[in-house]
């Protein structure tokens, strides 16, 4: 009787519907039914975890008993903690989002926004959703023909009985669309920043690395210094070369130490306005010039990368203005598309203007542009004013565009540049199959200085080598650079053909022909080329096999008076080539698919040399958790010299294994080996074959959706032949022999908080012996001690790389 | 300042370059393992250690009484390789010269603190820097016959007697204030034995006795899920005294700063993130300016219970060095925990590792016959520590 009494008086001193989850401790306190001692335990296991799950959770705690339980029952509730405002599936994209966000990606941004805020589906049209991550063309004019014709959907899902609309296609476009009505007088604030650290040394040991240019600089300069180079003999003023170099090495060594750091912050209110800001510094870079000329603060010297925008949407004819930095992609990347990558065999290309903080700096484009769409018209207009560097002659001249990782300060913000173009799509889709269109467009770039490509710049007096390189010959002189373009384009139930045509001002011409043929099981893609060799746009991303520099004197900085220079080899535009190409993916079987075969024949224009590629790859299944990818690759390839041209031939036999073991476990490995044959050279003592492989492993365990960790390691051999291999955010270059390891936490704490972090530690062999040389001016030697007889030895490379990176968003 | 970068300053000072009494150590583990193991986050951690750091984290540590003690364990390598060129000066690769390991215990810390309501006093004792190097070589002459042997070794702590005091005012604020006695020896011993008996070996031992005072003061804004954090260190009456000869030091200020934030999910995950500037470019060694640079670091790092309550950190820490660039030092760590009863048991492993050209550092006797010029060293510790709410 006392005893209902007092649970009587206790259920009266607690007020009805009392939630522990929400309570604050000093209502916790209040409660009768709990001693201080427990309240304590209680609210830190609450903010700790973020709520109880329910009521018998209590029990886990110290000094819980069955009373207890029992009280808590009887007089309070426990409501679920407030469900996410991103579910994890969201977040799940954004992490692979959040891995490919490299410098050519300024997309990536953009489809992290329609994760958050979509696509409003039923207002779209084709080239909204061409702009989607992995969404074929036809994919994206099957659904804009279905909403037309049909009207508008109800759900998302909905699409998937879209005629024509492959499976995958749908499932890369339906987490960026929904049916939700914009609201452009919604104002409310959101936004993001990234913080990244990347101390990537053990990349910094290869050939295009910090090191691998120190070393070329410092050859070049005791070349120069011992009387090597007959400078003497031609105009090159040599005292202001050795000036250069050694200005280049100086700073180079400055660079050594300089790890990576990115800040980026976009913020945006409502579906009408977006702002962001990036301030970065890439690993081992230089910090060139001024970031902000005239500016007299450390923000010059700590970063090398400043970007910002402004960008304003509505739903009037003018549908996006975007002002500051922005990436723009029409058509097939023929006439402009400024990212810093070139598109490797791929003829998925993502369309449309975007905000651009990505690192590029080279082909940045800062001023204004504006996307317009009046009726069937859809047109962009764009213009930009930006330094640019360049690489200079002795005299001072520009020589050509520069394109490097190491931006000294003799070519950094050369000169100016002016770039100023459009771009109109008329779209016949009310005639014709929807997705028809035709366009033209113009480009005009204008420098503040003369261009004056001169071979003398760059290429060793009196040398052995026979300067010769057409690309180069062919690049443009000038202050000024104009293009036209027209492009076509249409769909046919599951067919599509896209033609693109630009012709400079010189009268040099390029075109582009991609057709595809699609369904669920099946697909093939052809693409033709051909871009001529005098054809030179900066801004010339089409698809292509090599950079215009592969394969030519540039790749071989000891053949230049300045090594920095064979940085061009990575300029982002195609090589002069004609070229068909042709792609296959079949799935035949649930159990068996064949995931990419592609043939290349192509022309290479500078030399008009034949050359052929060749890739297949075949995936087995036997069971639903467990795959098998084998992969082979053949490459012939033929390189001009001098009387006879010399021939390549590489094979690569790639044998892949992908598993899903249990939970959330995911483990792969990987099997390589490739090999070369060359034509024999007495040079390098007729060894006409090299080759190389690897094994490399992967183990991803989640211990729960917020929590996971991949380790990874790899183990390779070479003889000659270096390895490229896909890490989990980006490719590493393995030479030598050795082995590395890798491990990766991904932990999302926080709809507002993410967290990445990487560690490598990477071992490389490399035996050096036969030092004896009998000419004593031929000696190897120890730094700093000329006099010493180098002996056989083992050069083992310990790198270590750290990257953390941390996303908060609000 | 790492390891490395101390071996630099001795050999300054057996080059006739700066004073040696710069080197000050290098800093130990100062806070608990847990804070160890999340990136050196010591100013954001609420152990009795931490504390007398940040002496307004007091506030959240638990009522009554408790204590906490740390030590650790280093494994210092230290490889020094030449680089080796062709006769166009390109580089071959890098031919090692000398290779030093070493493996030994460093001091810790131990502290208690006293938590009733609004008032904590904390109280104890950290090795703040520990002195430890070593270093041999055969040195042979162009023949490769050897000449003779060099050795190098310093041993000593700094310690660090701390005292703290917190008071919190409406939950949400709190301010803190300490200060603590550093007194330490270090000794320095260089020989080198030279096969011929004529020729006159060289022995030299230095000892150095150094000693100050720290006054720190914090606040701490509580605001349930996220702490922030602030403090300031300053650095008074610092002397050092080698063979009788006393000199003045003057060591900058520094400024900490630090977040704590709890998400609140079913990892009780904790995130720890803390920042540090000094301004080194004003450090005189008897009123003669040290020609430094202003110094900075941060550290960030994050905890999850793992199932089976087993708790994961995992950090990451990059300090800038007051003497040049290349000697910034990023570390990493890691580590597990695990609670039983009132008794906490963490393991923190942290590893560091650096490379440097010899050249990178003015002042230092480089590229002579058989000198070491490019210095890759890590530093890979232990940490073991045991905390005890009473």
């Amino acid at each position: 009787m006392l005893f209902s009494l007092l649970l009587a008086f206790m259920l009266a001193a607690v007020p009805p519907g009392f939630d522990l989850n929400s309570a604050s401790y000093e209502e916790l306190l209040d409660l009768e039914g709990l001693s201080s001692e427990q309240v304590a335990v209680l609210y830190e296991y609450i903010q700790g975890t973020g709520g109880l799950e329910n009521i018998y959770e209590v029990l886990d705690l110290p000094g819980f008993t069955p009373i207890t339980l029992g009280w808590l029952r009887e007089n309070v509730i426990v409501l679920p903690g407030a469900e996410p405002e991103i579910s994890s599936d969201i977040l799940n994209v954004m992490e692979r989002l959040a891995q490919e966000d490299g410098p050519g990606d300024a997309a990536v941004e953009y489809w992290e926004d329609l994760l958050l805020r979509p696509m409003p589906i039923n207002q779209v049209s084709w080239w909204d959703l061409r702009s989607l991550d992995r969404v074929s063309f036809i994919d994206a004019a099957s659904v804009d023909s279905r909403l037309r014709s049909l009207g508008p959907v109800s759900s998302v899902s909905s699409l998937r009985s879209t005629e024509n609309l492959r499976y995958y296609g749908y499932r890369n476009m339906r987490d960026y669309v929904s049916t939700r009505e914009p609201d452009y007088s919604a104002t409310d604030f959101y936004g993001s920043y990234r913080f990244i650290y990347d101390d990537n040394e053990g990349r910094s040991g290869t050939d295009d690395g910090v090191e691998g240019h120190i070393s070329e600089l410092k050859a070049a300069i005791s070349d120069i210094l011992a009387g090597g180079r007959e400078l003497s003999s031609t105009s090159i003023d040599s005292l202001e070369l050795i000036t250069r170099l050694q200005s280049e090495y100086s700073q180079l060594l400055e660079a050594r130490d300089v790890t990576g750091f990115s800040h980026r912050v976009r913020i945006g209110a409502g579906d009408r306005y977006r702002a962001g800001a990036r301030l970065s510094r890439g690993v081992n870079s230089l910090a060139g010039s001024e970031l902000f000329k005239g500016l007299d603060a450390p923000v010059n010297d700590r970063f090398d990368v400043g970007k910002v925008y402004f960008s304003f949407q509505d739903d009037g004819f003018v549908r996006e203005v975007v002002a500051g930095n922005y990436r723009l992609s029409l058509a097939q990347g023929l006439l402009i598309d400024n990212s810093d990558e070139l598109m490797y065999r791929n003829t998925y290309r993502t369309w449309g203007l975007t905000p651009d903080l990505t690192s590029s700096r080279q082909n940045a484009l800062f001023g204004g542009a504006a996307q317009i769409e009046a009726g069937p018209v859809l047109g962009y207009a764009f213009g930009s004013f930006t330094p640019r560097d360049a690489f200079t002659n002795l005299d001072g001249t520009p020589n050509v565009l520069y394109q490097g990782t190491f931006r000294p300060e003799e070519y950094s913000d050369v000169l100016d540049e002016t770039t100023y173009g459009g771009y109109a799509f008329y779209d016949l889709g009310d005639y014709l199959p929807v997705g028809t269109a035709i366009g033209v467009g113009a480009l005009g770039i204008q420098y503040s200085d003369s261009l004056n490509p001169n071979v003398a710049g760059f290429d060793i007096p009196n040398d052995t080598y026979a300067w010769g390189c057409p690309e180069y010959a062919h690049m443009p002189s000038g202050d000024k650079l104009s293009y036209l373009a027209g492009s076509a384009q249409t769909v046919y139930e599951n067919m599509s053909a896209e033609v693109e045509a630009v012709r400079q001002d010189n009268g040099a011409w390029a075109s582009i022909t991609t057709a595809n043929w699609q369904n669920n099981w099946f697909n093939v893609s052809a693409s033709y080329r051909n871009y001529a060799l005098d054809f030179m746009n900066p801004y010339n991303r089409a698809f292509s096999e090599q950079h215009r520099f592969d394969d030519t004197v540039f790749e071989k900085p000891y053949r230049l008076n300045d090594p920095l220079v064979s940085q061009l080899a990575d300029l982002p535009v195609p090589k002069p080539e004609e070229g068909l190409y042709m792609e296959t993916r079949f799935q035949v079987s649930r159990q068996v698919t064949f995931t990419k075969v592609y043939l290349d024949v192509w022309r290479n224009l500078a030399y008009d040399t034949e050359n052929l590629r060749f890739q297949g790859e075949v995936e087995y299944r036997p069971v639903w958790p467990v795959r098998f990818r084998l992969k082979y690759k053949f490459q012939d390839k033929i390189n001009h010299k001098d009387i006879v041209p010399s021939n390549s031939r590489t094979q690569e036999f790639t044998l892949r294994t992908f598993s899903l073991p249990v939970g959330g476990d995911y483990f792969s490995m990987e099997l390589r080996f490739g090999n070369v044959e060359l034509t024999p050279n007495p040079l390098y003592g007729d060894d006409r074959n090299m080759c190389g492989g690897f094994l490399a492993m992967r183990w991803e365990h989640e211990f729960s959706p917020e929590l996971s960790v991949l380790g990874g390691s790899t183990f390779w051999t070479t003889d000659g032949m270096s390895q490229w291999e896909f890490e989990d955010t980006g490719i590493d270059f393995l030479d030598g022999d050795g082995t590395k390891f890798y491990v990766t936490m991904k932990n999302t704490l926080s709809d507002n908080l993410q967290l990445r972090f990487k560690f490598v530690r990477k071992d490389t062999f490399f035996p050096h012996n036969g030092f004896y040389r009998p000419d004593p001016d031929d000696q190897y030697h120890y730094q700093g001690n000329p006099d010493e007889t180098v002996t056989d030895f083992g050069d083992h490379v310990t790198d270590y790389g750290i990257r953390c990176q941390l996303d908060i968003r609000w | 300042m790492g390891i490395t970068a101390g071996g630099l300053i001795i050999l300054l000072a057996l080059s006739g370059g700066l004073p040696e009494v710069m080197w000050l150590g290098d800093q130990g583990t100062v806070g608990s393992a847990a804070s160890e193991a999340m990136g050196g986050t010591t100013f954001t951690d609420d152990s009795p250690q931490s504390v007398l750091l940040n002496p307004a984290m007091a506030s959240l540590l638990p009522e009554g009484f408790s204590a906490g003690l740390t030590g650790t364990l280093a494994l210092d390598i230290e490889k020094r390789t030449r680089r080796v060129y062709d006769s166009f000066g390109g580089v071959v690769g890098e031919s090692e010269h000398g290779f030093n390991q070493s493996f030994r215990p460093l001091p810790g810390s131990f502290a208690a603190a006293w938590v009733q309501g609004d008032l904590a006093i904390s109280a104890g004792w950290r090795a703040t820097s520990t002195f430890g190097y070593e270093y041999s070589r055969i040195m042979n002459d162009g023949d490769y016959v050897k000449v003779a042997e060099e050795k190098l070794d310093f041993s000593g702590n700094l310690n660090d007697f701390g005292l703290a005091v917190a008071w919190t005012q409406w939950n949400v604020f709190s301010f803190g204030a300490g200060g603590s006695f550093v007194t330490g020896t270090r000794s320095m011993d260089h020989s080198i034995d030279y096969v011929d008996p004529t020729a006159t070996d060289l022995e030299n031992d230095i000892e150095t006795s150094i000693s100050g005072i720290m006054a720190r003061g914090s606040a701490l804004v509580d605001l349930g899920r996220v702490t922030v954090t602030a403090g300031i260190e300053q650095p008074m009456s610092w002397k050092t005294e080698v063979d009788t000869v006393e000199v003045d030091l003057t060591l900058p200020m520094t400024i900490r700063a630090g977040l704590r934030y709890l998400p609140g999910n079913r990892l009780k995950s904790l995130f720890a993130a803390d920042f540090w500037w000094a301004n080194s470019s004003s450090i005189e060694i008897d009123e003669i300016e040290a020609a430094m640079r202003n110094s900075w670091g941060f550290g960030a790092g994050v905890e999850n219970t793992l199932p089976g309550n087993t708790i994961g950190r995992v950090g990451f820490e990059y300090d800038s060095s007051p003497i040049v660039g290349a000697l910034d030092r990023m570390k990493f760590t890691t580590g597990l925990g695990w609670v039983v009863n009132e008794l906490a048991v963490d393991a923190a492993i942290s590893f560091s590792p650096i490379r440097w050209d010899q050249y990178q550092v003015d002042g230092l006797p480089s590229f002579t016959t058989g000198d070491s010029l490019v210095i890759e060293s890590s530093r890979t510790a232990f940490t073991l520590g045991v905390a005890r709410t009473f």
